[in-house]
């Protein structure tokens, strides 16, 4: 997988967490499985409620899951 | 008894016969003369075959009167004009184009009596006048052909007792300086460079790249260079079309390709409680409002300021 660009909209998160989110969404991504064998999409857009209490990692999961379920959709 | 010189002919015409003096001679009585070309009045009146004079190569003496009675012929006694080769700069490289040109110019007039019978009898009233035809002609060239054609007539007079005039080199000046000369392309000195508007274009292109020590072609090369990199776009990722210029990569490596992938997290949904009746606290039991009760519940209460005490 191949991301050229990755943006982080999160209003609630100082710019450290965005950094780690950001990170964390590329990480569990790389290591995500089941994923489609090619494809090429332009735009990915993936939205998730924060969750503080859960912290930054359960965030990039929920995140990871959801872009996951759109690119099988997508492709 | 020797007859008496041209000269003292005119004085004394112009004396006893004043309508009868010229203006030409009058021209050439009045004109500076060289000191080495000074000479006895009484050897300006030996005849000399006109012919002679003008076809001789050898430098001899300029007087060559053609005929005494006409009062023109005071015109040939100005000093020979110069040979062919004493018009030229010794080291100019003028090549022998002109000459055709030079049938205009009094000094052309010898070349015509050499070349052929017609020109042998070229009117000689023009003579006298050519000498001011030269040096008004001249007059429109720059000191530096003046001063360059000034060492050929200084050696030329060296070389010879006749008077040579220094017209020589504005001679040519005044004939090549006009547009449209076929000589102008061949002449590399600097005066016939620097003539006309329309020969002179094309030399200042050739200067300029001349300048920079690179031919046509590398300049038109360096332009088309520079012309495909301002058309090629800049190498950024980021300003690319996503997902446009990368399919051809994609195709190659395989896999899964996200041009922008963007994350939104949104705050989570604050469940508000619906809106309820407010119940009171049992110490405050609801009492009616009215007009008075508003004012008079504080002091009710007990309003220490109005220093009332409720009992």
């Amino acid at each position: 997988m191949r991301i050229d660009r990755l943006i982080v909209h999160a209003p609630g998160l100082s710019e450290a967490e965005g950094r780690q989110l950001a990170l964390q969404i590329g990480a569990q991504l790389a290591e995500a499985g089941s994923l489609p064998a090619a494809g090429d999409i332009p735009r990915l857009v993936v939205s998730a409620p924060v969750t503080r209490h859960r912290g930054v990692p359960d965030l990039a999961r929920r995140i990871v899951d959801e872009a996951i379920q759109q690119l099988r959709r997508s492709i | 008894m020797a007859a008496p010189s041209y000269l003292r002919q005119i004085a004394t015409r112009q004396a006893t016969e004043p309508g009868h003096a010229m203006l030409a001679p009058r021209r050439i009585l009045f004109r500076p003369i060289p000191s080495l070309a000074s000479r006895p009045l009484e050897m300006e009146a030996e005849p000399t075959p006109p012919r002679l004079a003008l076809a001789s190569r050898i430098p001899q003496a300029a007087a060559t009167p053609m005929a005494v009675s006409s009062p023109i012929d005071a015109e040939l006694h100005m000093p020979a004009a110069p040979r062919e080769r004493e018009l030229r700069h010794p080291e100019s490289s003028v090549p022998e184009g002109p000459r055709t040109l030079l049938s205009a110019t009094p000094n052309a007039a010898d070349q015509g009596t050499l070349d052929g019978p017609a020109r042998r009898q070229a009117p000689t009233v023009n003579r006298p006048f050519a000498p001011s035809l030269v040096e008004h002609a001249g007059s429109g060239s720059n000191a530096r052909d003046r001063t360059s054609a000034a060492p050929a007539a200084h050696r030329a007079e060296l070389a010879h007792p006749e008077p040579v005039r220094d017209a020589t080199g504005i001679f040519h000046l005044a004939i090549d300086t006009k547009p449209g000369n076929p000589n102008a392309g061949r002449d590399r000195r600097p005066v016939f460079a620097a003539e006309g508007p329309a020969s002179q274009a094309p030399p200042r292109v050739d200067q300029r790249l001349r300048g920079t020590e690179m031919p046509r072609a590398a300049a038109e090369l360096i332009t088309a260079k520079e012309d495909r990199i301002l058309l090629t776009p800049p190498p950024n990722r980021g300003l690319r079309e996503p997902g446009a210029s990368t399919k051809p990569r994609e195709a190659a490596s395989g896999g899964v390709h996200i041009g922008s992938l963007e994350v939104h997290v949104t705050a989570p949904p604050v469940t508000v409680p619906p809106v309820t009746a407010v119940s009171l606290p049992p110490s405050f039991p609801p009492s009616p409002v009215t007009r008075s009760g508003r004012a008079s519940a504080p002091l009710a209460r007990g309003f220490p300021g109005f220093g009332l005490v409720q009992s």
